[in-house]
């Protein structure tokens, strides 16, 4: 062969592979930016991708996806990631809780979100842990739409697509951002556990970020709730520096009602080892237990607002 | 604009490569060598200024005064041509030292700075240190009537040429002015030069898109994240920085040589398997090699001739002293002074223990000393500060955790290790110990099938890390 047809050969079969990277890209469309989403639901079944987990998943769905169809959103760290928004009737409201999130990386999730997105609800948790740094993690702060178009985690995404339309895996996060912790067990009340040294620290960088992505959410037009999220008492008995770090946070962030999880009125829950898997976390019950408190709480909240559903 | 980077890959160099070919054939074989190079001149200021416009000044300024000094130089006789040689030096010596070293000595010795005295806040233009060396070595070249001094217009496309501009490999003007008339396409060998310049680009992409940013990736867990290092540990995330910056540097290398061959023009080669090598000696002679010509031809070698006799000892001086003027070369940090010197001495040592037939180490051993120094030394090169270094290199002796594995349990379960990157680390590995280097690969290149396919493969895989969130910047971008 000579040096022309081999670079005909060659330039012509990358062009060709390149192409049907992108059809398949388009065809499965993993982050909906590429079709319309409007009334599709996006999944991933991908927990630890290569370089990411679900941050580059919820960033890429925040550009068309989610304004498409939600018109609420729950910004939180872990400790909220598994609230099912499904069971917060009369809204649509995506999760956005990112596994060991701060306050910074949700801030780049919302800023992916387009100027006509229009939102009537965001419910923000107010954990010390979202405000306590703005490390970004995984590359978040890197990502481009490039992602979609045949790249590491786009193939992840896809053949977690295909498997799980292939009833071959289940995923592990639901069309409303929501999810499942793998292997979680339930708390036991004699187990211990360390919040360490500056876990009620407060970022300041962070602390901006929360200002600045609240500020956007209003901009969309949502109207802000705030939410304290529960924590196990027969551990983390003592709350008085928790209340003390939620008020510093609270008085740094636009005001806003706030429904407060470790108040008195739920230490029931609180206090009920079936519905947590460690001291910060509920389990799928009582994630599912939290989420139908939410809703009601929402609604008295709301109910006689024009935010009544 | 990165040579791994969209704009790089899909407009710049295609349309390069494409406009000076054209014009190559339009322009009829007396205009069209000329109006090819051209275009390339165009190109490589387009080039650079891409990244700050307000740098092309300096590469501006640095190509006319330079030239202008050889030509002088050209013209004169005697003690004149020597002045003139020395005005020269003094002037890019000076260059490198404004912009990269003032603030340097002055900060290392704050007691001579007056109290109110601010430091000025310069930011280097973009490969400096390259481009500056690359008119040295034309001006002694000139002086010492190597070459007769080449006209503006060459001096400009040989000086700016977009595929080393940045961060070479150090070019010298005999071996690439005499090309001037190969650009757009060496006559009768047009598409060989062009099919071995893809293949070697798809290598160089390769290298660095998958190999070193994967390295990348443990090498800055490492370094960022992990904490009470175990022996076993500390020799593993050494070890990855290590194959980080060779697969960076010499696929940056390669890619740069790809990107001139496309052009109708080679480049001096850089890397030669330097992980192989079973003596600090032949190390130098296998990594950065055009830096190791320079540092041999254009400062060992005149420091050697100020002793009165070539000595041993003389020679190992000299080693040294040339070794610690290139460490700093690198950047001005106390860090790479002491990289170029502990180098320094590992090659005055070596050459030592060569001429006095000391002892033969098995060639196993040898290897295992070699890069057991390469990799101490570039944990030096990488640290922030002398104390940093020590810290770091503190960890590498079984002093009190050997075989610990925390942090690489905690490095897998953060998904870095897992899925698609344990094979191109694996990779690295099997290619920096035992593969063939690219320059080989490259020079048995034959235009079959099964290149094709490899090519493609690696293009295609490269594309796919691309569009991924892992990459790195080229680790020599920031000398």
């Amino acid at each position: 062969m000579n040096s022309r047809r081999w670079l005909l050969i060659t330039l012509l079969s990358i062009a060709a592979l390149v192409g049907v990277n992108l059809l398949l890209s388009y065809e499965l469309d993993v982050y909906g930016i590429m079709r319309d989403p409007r009334g599709r639901k996006l999944a991933t079944s991908s927990f630890y991708l290569p370089m990411t987990d679900d941050r580059v998943f919820k960033y890429m769905l925040n550009q068309r996806y989610v304004p498409s169809n939600f018109d609420g959103v729950l910004i939180g760290s872990s400790s909220s990631g598994n609230w099912d928004t499904d069971l917060i009737h009369g809204f649509h409201i995506y999760n956005e809780s990112l596994v060991g999130g701060s306050a910074s990386e949700e801030k780049i999730l919302v800023d992916q979100l387009p100027q006509t997105a229009h939102f009537r609800i965001a419910i923000c948790a107010l954990s010390p842990f979202i405000v306590s740094k703005h490390d970004l993690k995984h590359g978040l702060g890197q990502l481009t739409r490039r992602e979609a178009f045949g790249s590491l985690n786009s193939f992840g995404e896809e053949t977690a697509k295909v498997l799980a339309d292939l009833r071959h895996q289940q995923n592990t996060f639901f069309p409303n951002g929501s999810r499942v912790f793998p292997n979680e067990g339930t708390i036991k009340r004699d187990d211990h556990e360390e919040l360490g040294t500056h876990y009620f620290d407060i970022d300041m960088q962070a602390m901006a970020d929360y200002r600045s992505l609240i500020r956007t959410l209003q901009a969309h037009g949502a109207e802000i709730i705030y939410v304290a999220p529960p924590i196990y008492l027969p551990i983390h008995g003592d709350l008085t520096q928790f209340d003390r770090s939620l008020e510093r946070i609270q008085t740094q962030l636009p005001p806003g009602p706030l429904i407060n999880f470790t108040d008195p009125e739920y230490t029931a829950f609180n206090t009920d080892s079936s519905n947590f898997s460690d001291g910060l976390h509920v389990n799928s019950q009582g994630a599912t237990k939290i989420s139908k408190i939410l809703n009601e709480k929402l609604h008295l909240l709301l109910g006689g607002s024009e935010f009544s559903p | 604009m990165l040579f791994n980077s969209f704009p790089y890959i899909f407009c710049f160099l295609p349309l390069v490569v494409v406009l000076t070919s054209l014009v190559r054939k339009i322009a009829g074989l007396k205009a069209g060598p000329r109006a090819a190079q051209a275009i390339v001149l165009l190109a490589s200021l387009f080039f650079y200024t891409w990244w700050k416009p307000i740098h092309l000044p300096y590469l501006l300024g640095s190509i006319l005064v330079n030239w202008f000094i050889a030509r002088c130089i050209d013209a004169s006789t005697g003690r004149r041509r020597k002045r003139l040689l020395q005005l020269g030096l003094v002037l890019n010596i000076g260059f490198l030292c404004v912009f990269k070293y003032v603030n340097f000595f002055l900060g290392s010795f704050p007691h001579l700075i007056p109290p109110r005295f601010l430091l000025p806040d310069f930011e280097f233009p973009l490969g400096i240190s390259f481009f500056t060396i690359t008119q040295i070595m034309y001006l002694v070249d000139c002086y010492e009537s190597l070459l007769p001094a080449s006209t503006l217009f060459d001096h400009a496309t040989f000086v700016s040429f977009f595929p080393y501009v940045i961060s070479g490999p150090i070019a010298r003007a005999k071996r690439i002015l005499h090309q001037t008339g190969d650009f757009g396409g060496k006559d009768g060998q047009r598409s060989e030069f062009l099919a071995r310049g893809v293949y070697l680009f798809s290598i160089g992409l390769f290298k660095k898109v998958v190999i070193a940013d994967a390295f990348a990736q443990v090498a800055a867990y490492g370094l960022n994240s992990a904490v009470d290092l175990s022996t076993v540990e500390a020799w593993v995330f050494s070890i990855a920085y290590t194959l980080q910056i060779y697969f960076d540097f010499s696929g940056y290398t390669d890619l740069a040589i790809a990107s001139a061959l496309m052009l109708g023009i080679e480049i001096p080669r850089n890397f030669d398997a330097p992980y192989r090598s079973k003596s600090i000696i032949e190390f130098w002679q296998r990594w950065h090699i055009s830096l190791t010509n320079f540092i041999t031809t254009y400062l060992y070698t005149p420091i050697l001739r100020m002793f009165p006799r070539a000595t041993l000892t003389a020679a190992s001086i000299a080693t040294i002293l040339a070794m610690t003027v290139a460490g700093l070369w690198h950047g001005p940090s106390w860090t790479f002074v002491c990289y170029g010197l502990m180098h320094g001495i590992g090659l005055a040592f070596n050459q030592v223990w060569k001429k006095k037939k000391i002892w033969k180490l098995p060639a196993a051993l040898s290897w295992f000393v070699t890069f057991s120094f390469v990799n101490i030394a570039f944990i030096i090169f990488h640290s922030r500060t002398l104390a940093d270094a020590a810290s770091r290199i503190g960890r590498l002796f079984p002093l009190h955790n050997i075989f610990g594995i925390a942090n690489l349990t905690a490095m897998s379960e953060r998904g870095i290790i897992f899925h698609f990157v344990a094979l191109p680390l694996l990779i690295g590995v099997v290619v920096a110990f035992l593969g063939k280097s690219s320059e080989e690969l490259s020079r048995e290149f034959k235009p079959t099938l099964a290149n094709s396919a490899a090519v493609v493969a690696l293009t295609l895989i490269a594309w796919i890390f691309m569009n991924s969130t892992m990459g790195t910047p080229f680790v020599y971008f920031a000398f």
